[in-house]
């Protein structure tokens, strides 16, 4: 596969973004209350399979393996490194029953039709374009059973009460919106919270329900030392996009904003969170 | 077709066993607090108005060790299909650490931007460290500890600032600094230039009287060694005593080798420049501690009025005040 092929924003294959993914994977689940959290009342005894697409280093995938090991859950992702290092993960977590496989989301996935109970994924607004999204969920339908759950997550990041913080989150969201990655109309936002319901009801999916989450991330909360480990990197990965869409001037001016924000969230008063909306329905 | 029905009805014994525990309150606060839930999710669960997911069971579990073989037996009678198996025992911990741990830590370090590139090394092999360590997360604490840059060429102490660990210790470690002397086994550690391993609560506290950590049943301590020159330290701490058989020795001795790759070549000090001081017990330290990140602010914004500084450096600078403080406290302060 070639680079040209690839729509996301930052580099996949990177070590770098691997250990965002990583952080950003256990910060998320815990945020979220869990694996399943909004499924309390699903009989898990008559789930067999679960795709996480875009899984990243398998967080996700492990732990849903671990919680419940009769489940064959598969992860696919289209780094070749990362999908390796999930399997590495797998392999001394002693999960039979994870698995792994390197896949383009955005192509026919190489599943048959009817194949999983549960297919679930969070965050892959940095890979799937706004005009993709409906080639892409009609896919994601094909390979679940009728009466299968359908489960997407996304996120409004980064409220915030420090300025070079706040400055730097809405210039992620314009440099998605120059970059064609995103639903809102003015790039105020990141725009993709408003959208998973009609998506899923465009798709087909009915029962659409809905479960809001927050993750705090302040000086004082649990999230804080991931929080600061995520945005770290972010900012280390995130420079070409910014750069690329000239949402700064000038890579001085990019290097005086990431200090600021470096310095900010390590400040006594730091308080900032993210919303993440999970929306999830069946297939008829 | 995903079937939605809950079990109802009939209460199973094991919620009638933590009904009677949590009628206690102050255990069932202990128990919520450990386990990181509400009191009334206990007290829901125990009269069969919830149905917990098998995560919670399993922290259930950790958290209630004088009924954890009853719950073993009792769980499974309402969720069979809930493995509560403790799968993890350390002689079935995987032996070999996998080729792709190597190329990721390998491929951090080529590829990441010297700023970053020491902790994002330093994080990742903490991650792999209690996967591989703590598969069935039955309680495990990994944390480095870096010997803080001298101001006349002696390493008067280490400090501690990165570390991670699952439940019980889950989200108390991060980012909270304190410094260790040669009280402390990581200090003895790098004095000495060989790993220290403590099987028992009694074995430790026996040599590091005033190094007592909460939960703590058996603990490894093993410098991160370059040539015989010394950069820091990787402390393990278990729930479980014997814990560290040599398997798991060998495994973790592995790791503080690849942890060189977390260091620049100045930050390793050769033995004779090692000479720690005795510092007071975290209690006393933490009051001192407390405000570390806005003195590093502050430091920053002095530092900036004559050249361009950056975080790190303005973090030594403070780091070195404070040694020089916490080393300097009053006896009668410190306890002694």
């Amino acid at each position: 596969m070639t680079q040209n092929e690839r729509t996301y924003l930052t580099d996949s294959e990177s070590a770098l973004e691997v250990a965002r993914l990583l952080d950003q994977d256990k910060v998320m689940t815990r945020g979220m209350g869990g694996v399943l959290p909004e499924q309390e009342d699903l009989n898990f005894s008559s789930v067999s399979r679960i795709l996480d697409i875009a899984c990243g280093p398998g967080g996700w995938v492990h732990e849903v393996a671990r919680q419940y090991p009769h489940i064959e859950v598969t992860g696919i992702d289209i780094s070749k490194n990362t999908i390796k290092y999930a399997k590495a993960h797998a392999q001394v977590l002693k999960l039979n029953n994870a698995h792994f496989a390197e896949m383009n989301a955005l192509k026919p996935l190489e599943f048959p039709d009817n194949y999983f109970d549960i297919v679930n994924m969070r965050t892959v607004v940095g890979f799937v374009l706004p005009d993709l999204w409906a080639g892409y969920l009609a896919e994601c339908k094909r390979v679940l059973c009728s009466g299968g759950i359908l489960r997407l997550t996304e996120g409004e990041y980064g409220f915030t009460n420090k300025p070079a913080h706040e400055t730097f989150m809405a210039l992620i969201n314009q440099a998605q919106h120059r970059a064609h990655h995103s639903f809102s109309p003015t790039g105020h936002n990141a725009g993709m919270i408003p959208m998973l319901r009609p998506l899923l009801k465009q798709a087909g999916i009915q029962n659409l329900q809905s479960r809001a989450h927050v993750i705090d991330y302040s000086i004082d909360m649990e999230a804080h030392a991931e929080g600061v480990q995520d945005i770290t990197n972010v900012l280390e990965l995130i420079e070409p996009l910014f750069l690329a869409t000239k949402v700064v001037a000038s890579a001085e001016e990019y290097a005086t904003l990431h200090s600021q924000v470096l310095e900010e969230i390590q400040d006594e008063g730091f308080s900032a969170v993210s919303i993440m909306l999970t929306v999830w329905g069946e297939k008829p | 077709m995903v079937d939605k029905k809950m079990n109802s009805g009939k209460i199973f014994e094991w919620r009638i066993l933590l009904g009677k525990i949590i009628s206690d309150t102050q255990e069932r606060r202990r128990i919520a607090h450990m386990m990181g839930v509400n009191n009334a999710t206990l007290t829901r669960w125990s009269k069969g108005i919830s149905k917990p997911r098998p995560d919670g069971l399993h922290k259930l579990t950790q958290a209630t060790p004088t009924h954890r073989q009853q719950f073993l037996e009792l769980i499974p009678q309402e969720f069979p299909e809930i493995s509560m198996e403790k799968r993890s025992e350390a002689k079935d911990v995987v032996q070999e650490i996998p080729v792709a741990f190597f190329e990721h830590i390998l491929d951090a370090h080529v590829a990441r931007q010297p700023l970053s590139r020491a902790s994002s090394i330093r994080v990742a092999i903490v991650q792999q460290i209690l996967s591989q360590l703590d598969p069935d997360m039955n309680g495990l604490a990994a944390s480095i500890s870096v010997c803080v840059p001298p101001r006349a060429g002696i390493i008067r102490s280490m400090s501690e600032n990165l570390g991670r660990g699952t439940a019980p210790w889950h989200g108390q470690l991060e980012y909270q600094i304190s410094f260790l002397g040669i009280e402390s086994p990581q200090g003895c550690a790098v004095s000495q230039g060989h790993p220290i391993v403590m099987h028992s609560h009694k074995e430790k506290m026996m040599y590091y009287p005033d190094h007592e950590v909460a939960w703590e049943e058996s603990a490894i301590a093993c410098p991160i060694l370059q040539a015989g020159n010394v950069a820091g330290c990787l402390y393990i701490s278990s729930t479980q005593p014997e814990f560290f058989i040599d398997t798991i020795q060998s495994i973790v001795r592995t790791y503080a080798k690849l942890l060189t790759l977390g260091f620049a070549p100045h930050e390793f000090y050769t033995r004779e420049q090692i000479m720690l001081g005795i510092m007071p017990a975290n209690a006393i330290q933490q009051t001192r501690l407390h405000q570390f990140q806005q003195r590093i602010s502050q430091r920053m914004r002095e530092m900036q009025r004559c050249r361009p500084v950056l975080r790190p450096e303005a973090e030594i600078s403070v780091l070195q005040d404070l040694e020089d403080e916490l080393l300097h406290i009053p006896n009668e302060e410190a306890g002694a």
